[in-house]
């Protein structure tokens, strides 16, 4: 949860620097590190449950760009709007979503949050302005965009953010959608998560820019390039970005430098880059370093992140013996009434009914 | 009762629908062009450039855009100049508009209308087609396809005021078409197919633009004692075929006329679903009349021999009930 | 051609008559669908086509018979191949090895027409029309493209047909011949009404002629082959059923009414015993040589109102006394409820015939061709009667037993050896008990 101003929980000890610094209590510091901890893990809970084939289909998981999803996210506010891609598990949790809710979704259970009809790639919880994960590369930064014209003519200052990856900046949809935005100044925060990679294919060979936020340049729009392994400098530049839109001046596009620790999805044997890259890329694992940070700075004592891991750890355990024993979704949602909000009867009957 | 033509009659259902400050319109020279077919023309004007929002050149824009508001709230018209761009916006229409209420669990609604228009006339291959097909293939659309102002009036408004994203089809060469659009607000509802003339010796199943068609080839044919009878079915998904079937039940000979393609066509499930519910009433193989299988030449003497004309649909009648 | 013929619904079975056609001319008939009720020589029966196809016509009306394998009615549309079972059916063991076929009566059919009725073009509507009116469709000249039949002929067929003067009902028994190429409006007799007269020419003129049933029929036949053909000795011996009755009494007052078991059944429980000792008797008589069979299968005959029949109680040879029962009275039940199905009527190797309950002290009786005996039980009397070798006069339970055998099989000193074996497990029950 974002906790602005929140000054109850100050651990004794703390520095003032980093809380100055971040203008956050360490109350606040400490969730970040959680959501990301709750994200690594649940993540590799997933890794073991998709071996057991408890989960089906494609997984996608986001280790290692946690910092991403939570710094980018705790910038925005209960009213804000997000959509993203397939690679949806990591804003899902960032943003508050039910954890048990989601490990039910992934097994195909009527618990989860879409019922066991979307799986892993289409996460979505419309309480909470979480529109949902699309898994058509750049396709849904258009409905982004409309959602942000409807902010705008419903006279909300809402703001919109839309997470996207490398490969994505490559997409009619997202020139198209940059265009839009920019030409109606609507408050879109477009956040590109930068891994390296689309897919398999590294971002030399697949873009013909390689910095990536200078794309932003043609339509006129503001941008910037961000540490996205560092999660305050995260939040920093998202809360910059959502002022931005917020206070009408139009979309801002965000390249989070970040990267993949595990392959584009579970069958992935990541043949386009080496061990030791990936080695290399681990020495900046964003939760080590934020870790690091809290405990140099004083702000959290060793037992105290433990005692977190451990909360998780029976959490993520948790969600899974939720998600085993929810039931499977009934046969309504296979009819037309699982179709259509407003389903039509015809005589005789579409097949299915 | 008041006669109008079927652009007056859209023209008056996207005025009443603009009375809902929700509704706005997003298309490709809709304003400042005054509208390529004359529907929203004088509507910038009046309702002003923030729901009359003149587009870019860029279809999955528009449609993506559409979508996205109507998530939120909004109850977006869509257009799409002609079905030919339309194609461009397909990932929009079938991976999201489709799929969004099912595929997130009936969490969110898409209450958006995509109006867009069939046609030819020398315009070519590219510019010629129907692909009302591929809409009413998709499960999650509901399209639509009227061919009297009555009807093009009372279902526009419909599609606006439905939850579900709607395809609505017009036809270029149907803008001028005129009938009887009684005074005031009125919608008719979506997924009901009508009885468009009576008739006691065939049916003719169809709908849209090959309606007025049908008509002329009864009027022809009652020359010599034939009735025709004409099932206008306004509806393609969900297809409601009770009009039709008892109609057939009743004449037991059929000819479907579409205009498209015949192969995999919209005249091959109304022609399964004829045989299927109808098969013991069946009297005479069902005849189609469609487009013929080519890319739409220029040339006005081809387009002719390739498009439905009265004459065609006469032939297959007459062929049909001998 | 897809022809529908008698079906052979058992392996002695003969002939069948049409009890009720389940399908009219003009109907679908789909493979495997019930098209009709024949009665067997004991049984009334569905049978089954084994083809798919439209049910073009009728050869045998309801209430004729015809032989196995005659054929009975039409199918258009399907593929020939349609499997009149018979052949296919293996006899059982106790095949009736001596009797050959009966002389099958010539087939009651005409020539197939020259239009076959697969090639009848016909709208699905038309087919309908014709089936609901029962119009075969060879009558009806199409006026459609190519000569298809339409709704509109079936129309004037039909005004044709009702203006014309209603049909006479063919004298002889076939259904109506269908004349190849009727003119169009000819208004040919649709599914006659079914003709109830028997094959067989009326009988004297003064008195009453009923018609023979299938059953009587079947008795008729198969006991006058055995009287002709069988040359039966009999022999009688006197049981003491003293000893089976206490047996019976004590054995059932512990068990539910169902486990109960009759005299009867103790009988044909000694009879398995003493035809394991004597298999000679439970044999088949052929050209060949005399046929054991490996089984023992007792039939026991059933009164019936209007007959008899014999349902087969199978293994005996390794049934207990319970299991007699159990089997006797359900094959009493579904004989007297007419649901006997033609197998449990089959594979019989000897027969146990019980009249005392009619007051009947002893009878004789026919052997069932192929068995090789029968044996005729009398009624238990309770007479008195000098007790063993001494002067002194008891009451005894005594029963008749009589046995007929076939002399060809076996000759009179071995019936009498047979029937001591029966005397003597019933006179000493335990054994049946046990056994």
């Amino acid at each position: 949860m974002v906790r602005h101003n929140d000054h109850a929980h100050g651990s004794a000890g703390a520095s003032p620097a980093l809380l100055t610094d971040s203008r956050l209590d360490a109350a606040t510091l400490i969730d970040y590190y959680r959501q990301m901890v709750l994200i690594r893990r649940f993540e590799e809970k997933c890794q073991e449950m998709y071996t057991k084939a408890k989960i089906g289909g494609f997984l996608h998981l986001y280790v290692g760009e946690e910092a991403t999803a939570v710094g980018a996210i705790a910038a925005l506010r209960p009213e804000d709007h997000i959509f993203t891609h397939y690679r949806d598990h990591g804003h899902a949790i960032a943003r508050g979503l039910d954890i048990n809710a989601l490990m039910a979704e992934l097994f195909g259970k009527v618990t989860g949050c879409c019922k066991g009809l979307g799986g892993s790639m289409h996460f979505a919880d419309v309480s909470k302005n979480f529109w949902g994960g699309y898994a058509i590369v750049g396709s849904h930064l258009p409905l982004a965009v409309g959602a942000a014209l409807g902010m705008k003519m419903q006279r909300k200052d809402s703001v919109v953010m839309a997470f996207f990856g490398d490969g994505a900046t490559n997409c009619g949809e997202f020139y198209e959608s940059l265009n839009f935005a920019q030409l109606w100044k609507l408050p879109v925060v477009f956040v590109c998560e930068n891994n390296l990679y689309a897919m398999g294919t590294p971002l030399e060979v697949h873009s013909s820019v390689t910095e990536l936020y200078r794309k932003a340049c043609a339509f006129g729009m503001t941008s910037e390039r961000v540490d996205g392994n560092d999660v305050l400098a995260m939040r920093e530049a998202a809360l910059r970005a959502v002022e931005h839109a917020r206070s009408g001046k139009g979309p801002v596009l965000l390249e989070a430098m970040t990267y993949r620790f595990r392959g584009h999805s579970a069958q992935d044997t990541q043949k386009y880059r080496t061990k030791e890259d990936i080695e290399r890329h681990r020495r900046n694992d964003p939760i080590t370093r934020f870790r690091t940070l809290l405990l140099n700075e004083g702000i959290a004592t060793e037992q105290q992140l433990r005692d977190i891991d451990r909360m998780i750890d029976d959490q993520v355990e948790a969600a899974v013996r939720f998600a085993d024993e929810s039931p499977e979704p009934g046969p309504e949602w296979i009819t037309q009434a699982g179709v259509y909000a407003a389903p039509i009867a015809v005589d005789p009957p579409i097949h299915g009914e | 009762m008041p006669v109008m033509t079927v652009r007056e009659a859209l023209r008056q259902a996207l005025h009443e629908a603009m009375q809902d400050e929700r509704v706005f319109i997003i298309g490709e020279d809709i304003g400042r062009y005054g509208s390529t077919y004359g529907v929203t023309a004088g509507f910038l004007e009046q309702y002003g450039p923030e729901r009359i929002r003149d587009a870019p050149i860029a279809e999955s824009g528009i449609v993506g855009i559409a979508i996205g508001a109507a998530m939120v709230g909004m109850r977006p018209i869509a257009e799409i100049m002609s079905v030919n761009f339309s194609l461009l916006a397909f990932d929009m229409l079938f991976n999201h508009a489709a799929k969004i209420y099912a595929m997130f669990g009936g969490q969110m609604t898409v209450p958006m209308v995509l109006r867009t228009t069939n046609g030819w006339t020398q315009l070519s291959a590219t510019h010629s087609q129907s692909f009302d097909v591929y809409f009413a293939h998709m499960p999650g659309l509901k399209v639509v396809a009227p061919a009297t102002p009555y009807d093009m009036k009372g279902m526009l408004k419909a599609a606006i005021e439905d939850p579900d994203p709607v395809v609505f089809i017009e036809h270029t060469l149907m803008y001028t078409v005129k009938g009887e659009v009684p005074e005031g607000s009125y919608t008719v509802p979506l997924g009901k197919a009508r009885l468009a003339r009576e008739g006691r010796d065939i049916t003719v199943v169809t709908y849209s633009r090959m309606v007025h068609l049908s008509q002329q080839a009864a009027d022809i044919l009652a020359r010599d004692g034939i009735e025709v009878e004409i099932v206008d079915l306004r509806t393609l998904r969900p297809l409601d075929m009770s009009v039709a079937l008892e109609s057939f039940k009743k004449t037991n000979r059929a000819v479907v006329v579409t205009e498209d393609w015949q192969s995999f066509g919209t005249s091959a499930e109304i022609a399964a679903r004829l045989y299927e519910y109808g098969f013991d009433y069946l009297d005479a193989p069902i005849a189609r009349v469609n487009f013929r299988e080519v890319p739409m030449p220029y040339s006005r003497n081809l387009e002719l021999q390739t498009v439905v004309t009265v004459d065609r649909i006469v032939q297959a009648i007459r062929k049909t009930l001998s | 051609m897809p022809d529908i013929t008698m079906p052979k619904m058992g392996f002695d079975m003969q002939e069948g008559t049409i009890v009720r056609w389940l399908k009219k001319p003009g109907d679908m008939v789909r493979r495997g669908e019930p098209i009709a009720e024949i009665e067997t020589d004991k049984v009334t029966i569905e049978i089954e086509a084994f083809a798919s196809g439209i049910l073009t016509e009728i050869v045998v009306q309801e209430g004729q018979s015809a032989p196995v394998n005659a054929v009975i009615a039409r199918l258009d549309g399907g593929n020939g191949a349609q499997a009149s079972a018979p052949t296919a059916e293996a006899p059982a063991a106790s095949a009736p090895v001596g009797e050959a076929p009966a002389p099958v009566a010539p087939q009651p059919v005409g020539e197939a027409p020259a239009v076959e009725a697969g090639e009848i073009r016909a709208s699905p509507l038309a087919r309908r029309l014709a089936r609901e009116h029962g119009i075969d469709l060879r009558q009806v000249r199409g006026t459609g493209p190519a000569g298809r039949i339409v709704k509109e002929d079936i129309e004037a067929y039909l005004a044709a047909r009702s203006a014309a003067p209603a049909p006479t009902p063919a004298p002889v028994a076939p259904a109506p011949t269908p004349s190849p190429v009727a003119p169009p409006p000819a208004p040919a007799p649709a599914a006659p009404p079914p003709v109830p007269a028997p094959v067989t020419a009326p009988s004297p003129a003064a008195g009453v002629v009923t018609p023979l049933s299938n059953m009587r029929k079947t008795i008729a036949r198969r006991m006058l082959q055995s009287w002709q053909q069988f040359p039966h000795i009999f022999v009688s011996i006197e049981v003491d059923m003293g000893a089976a009755l206490a047996l019976r009494a004590q054995a059932n007052a512990g068990r539910a009414k169902e486990e109960q078991f009759s005299v009867n059944d103790m009988v044909v429980k000694a009879c398995a015993g003493a035809l394991l000792a004597f298999p000679n008797l439970n044999a088949s008589y052929s050209d060949e040589g005399i046929i054991q069979h490996p089984t023992v299968n007792i039939a026991i005959a059933v009164a019936l109102e209007n007959g008899l029949m014999a349902p087969v109680i199978t293994n005996c040879q390794d049934r207990s006394l319970g299991s007699i029962a159990r089997e006797a009275k359900r094959l009493i039940a579904l004989a007297r409820e007419g649901k006997i199905t033609p197998d449990l009527l089959q594979g019989g190797t000897f027969t146990v015939s019980n009249m005392g309950m009619y007051g009947i002290t002893e009878f004789t009786s026919i052997i069932t061709p192929p068995q090789a005996a029968s044996l005729a039980v009398g009624m238990i009397r309770r007479v008195p009667a000098f007790k063993d070798d001494s002067d002194e006069v008891v009451a005894k339970h005594l029963m008749m037993l009589t046995l007929s055998a076939d002399h060809r099989v076996t000759d009179g000193a071995e019936a009498a050896r047979f029937l001591n074996e029966v005397k003597r497990l019933l006179e000493q029950p335990l054994a049946l008990l046990v056994g």
